[in-house]
């Protein structure tokens, strides 16, 4: 596990963490969220122990740590087995270690037949995929991705999102480190949700989540259909082809009775996302 | 392995694989190579370091000069017609034509050449030649005044309170070769590391490798590594200057014997490491605040002009004073030290507390500009995409 109680670091008279606070269990996808400078990335140089925090503690049980920079530099003359070799070798691995698991890797993200190119001749998103290779060449226990969506294309984006959930089902753990509430919505266990260096939110996403939910469904339906006749609270709205409203009663029994009535398309209970779940919290704090 | 010593490996590795690296480091051996083709295998090798015997026609109008005018090394003498003179020279019968007048005194001899490369040594040769028709008219035997006439060679001997060491000639080639050879290195070697360093910062690596080693091991191995293969590249270049040199002097027989006393050459190699060591640093802190490529070339300025400067003092001031209060005082600053006081030892006899205390002031400055600037480096490092100021460096530093 890996705790971080109360971190404080500021660079000169700017505070770039104030307090921070959270926990990450083994096992789960954890997500640091928050906009740009809001301090994810100093927070994540602590653990890494790059920098040093002004005040607070620090415990990390994860024995070996891998990492993807939000600044996805290479060494662009290398070949990208000559750079895996040496990255694996500056953190200690054996030989015949390096040469598996650079194999292995290469075969998984379809980069085999490039091992031999040079790093400045491949995409970004390949190079992208080099990265991923790079940070997990050791097996870590502890995985961290600092923005790893940024610059991607959507097919990019999936691809990415798949490997994490392939990696955590491996017991891989990752800190998953963004300002895309979309992905980390769709990854994440937990989440810290964290504003100019304070945090608003550590705990469950779903458990969030939930506490936002306000009762509303989408619904869109064959032909006419008389409200009035329907549990609802107050006012119906149009949006797109169906409506959205509030009702008192709980979603099955509302949804037998609105099938009694007319053919339904579409019926979905409304829940906030979490880029409005993080704007009401900004808002309320 | 050393994590260091893995990243020494990569930077030799890269840089030697450097089109530049390439270019300087083979162009001295293709030079080596073909000066020995030259001179093995092409018959006019060696004459290009012997020199051709000229031919002079001769027309001695005294009839008195001839008797006394030999062949020399230099020259042959062929009696000719003076009429032919012009002709003879423009074909080629002949280097030159030599007319001596009917009264050799009379400093009116004309020499007909297509060069007048050689007319010091003609002169020499005709001089002598009169010299000892002059003996004979007054009747005083030649042979005698020969052995007479002896040159007189002085050997020169620097001298100390230890007494008399090495030649004072060949330390000062000595000294000058060094000075001119650590500014070389320097130069060559510190504006590499400087790019060397700020490498990861500029094409954005130094956030991923800095979690696998600290910036003063990547730095330190960066040292290694650079200072590896400038030394491969310096001594390819000496390969080249030594072969040189001793072609030259094998073909005009005559041979160097330099013996540097042991305590200077201490100090040469001493000044050497640790003035490497200096400038380097400075260099790296001038660097440290940049944040793209054209900034790096001219925070490399700042760095290099502090090494002009002694470069230029020893040879506009200390060369021909080396004991005067600016030597004196500019040998003792740190940061001249390592150009200027090899130059002052191998010409001039420094006291020992001036040596001393150089090369302990030399050391102290290095040593604490290596660690400064190794602080610097990593607090920068990590400072990308806001402007820097070396100021605002210094502020985190004082606040660490």
């Amino acid at each position: 596990m890996l705790s971080i109680k109360n971190i404080y670091k500021s660079y000169g008279d700017v505070q770039a963490l104030n307090g921070v606070s959270f926990d990450i269990k083994k096992g789960c996808i954890f997500g640091l969220l928050g906009p740009n400078g809001a301090g994810k990335t100093t927070a994540i140089r602590i653990i890494l122990s790059i920098i040093y925090p002004d005040k607070g503690e620090i415990q990390n049980s994860f024995n070996k740590v891998g990492y993807m920079p939000e600044e996805r530099g290479l060494y662009p003359d290398m070949r990208l087995d000559e750079l895996i070799r040496f990255l694996g070798n500056l953190r200690g691995m054996k030989k015949r270690d390096i040469e598996e698991q650079m194999d292995f890797w290469l075969e998984r993200l379809e980069l085999k037949d490039r091992k031999k190119d040079k790093v400045k001749d491949l995409s970004k998103g390949l190079k992208q995929r080099l990265h991923l290779i790079i940070s997990v060449l050791h097996d870590p226990e502890l995985l961290i991705l600092d923005e790893p969506f940024t610059g991607l294309d959507p097919i990019a984006v999936m691809s990415l999102r798949d490997l994490v959930s392939e990696l955590k089902s491996r017991g891989k753990t990752i800190l998953l480190s963004t300002h895309w509430m979309d992905q980390a919505e769709q990854l994440c266990d937990s989440i810290c949700l964290i504003k100019e260096g304070k945090e608003i939110y550590v705990g469950d996403l779903k458990e969030l989540k939930e506490s936002y939910r306000k009762d509303e469904f989408y619904l869109e339906v064959e032909g006419e259909v008389d409200f009035d006749q329907l549990p609802i609270i107050g006012e119906v709205k149009k949006k797109g082809k169906g409506f959205v409203g509030k009702t008192e009663k709980e979603s099955s029994e509302f949804l037998r009775i609105l099938a009694g009535m007319t053919e339904v398309i579409e019926f979905k209970l409304i829940t906030p996302s979490l880029e409005e779940v993080f704007v009401q919290k900004v808002q309320s704090e | 392995m050393n994590k260091s010593i893995i990243v020494a490996k990569r930077e030799f590795i890269r840089l030697i694989r450097s089109k530049w690296f390439r270019v300087f480091f083979l162009l001295p051996l293709i030079i080596v190579a073909l000066i020995y083709i030259f001179l093995t295998f092409t018959p006019g090798g060696i004459s290009l370091f012997k020199e051709k015997k000229k031919t002079i026609g001769l027309v001695d109008r005294s009839t008195e000069i001839i008797h006394f005018l030999k062949d020399t090394e230099n020259f042959k003498f062929v009696i000719a017609d003076s009429t032919q003179a012009f002709d003879s020279v423009m074909v080629g019968s002949f280097d030159g034509f030599l007319i001596i007048p009917e009264n050799p005194d009379s400093n009116s001899s004309i020499y007909y050449s297509r060069t007048a490369s050689d007319i010091s040594r003609l002169r020499n040769t005709l001089s002598s030649a009169a010299f000892k028709w002059r003996l004979k008219k007054r009747g005083l035997s030649v042979s005698l005044a020969e052995k007479l006439n002896r040159k007189v060679d002085i050997t020169t001997k620097k001298i100390s309170e230890k007494g008399s060491k090495g030649s004072g000639i060949e330390l000062f080639v000595f000294g000058m070769f060094m000075v001119v050879f650590l500014y070389m290195f320097i130069i060559m070697a510190s504006q590499i590391m400087a790019r060397s360093a700020v490498e990861e910062k500029l094409n954005g690596m130094i956030e991923l490798i800095i979690s696998d080693i600290s910036p003063t091991k990547l730095l330190f191995g960066k040292f290694l590594g650079v200072t590896a293969a400038v030394v491969l590249l310096l001594v390819a270049w000496l390969v080249v200057v030594m072969t040189f040199m001793g072609n030259a002097l094998f073909f005009i027989n005559r041979s160097i014997d330099i013996s540097i006393p042991k305590g200077i050459l201490f100090y040469f190699i001493g000044a050497f490491i640790f003035g490497y060591t200096l400038y380097t640093s400075i260099i790296l802190l001038s660097v440290s605040a940049v944040n793209s490529e054209q900034e790096v070339n001219n925070a490399m300025g700042v760095g290099v002009l502090i090494i002009l400067i002694p470069y230029f003092l020893s040879f506009l001031l200390i060369k021909d004073k080396p004991d005067s209060i600016v030597s004196v005082v500019s040998s003792l600053i740190p940061f001249f030290t390592p150009l200027i006081m090899p130059l002052r030892l191998s010409i001039s006899t420094v006291p020992l507390w001036q040596i001393i205390g150089s090369f302990v002031l030399l050391f102290g400055t290095a040593w604490a500009f290596l660690i400064l600037a190794g602080k610097v480096y990593r607090i920068s490092m990590l400072m990308v995409g806001e402007p820097l100021r070396l100021s605002r460096i210094f502020q985190l530093l004082r606040k660490k």
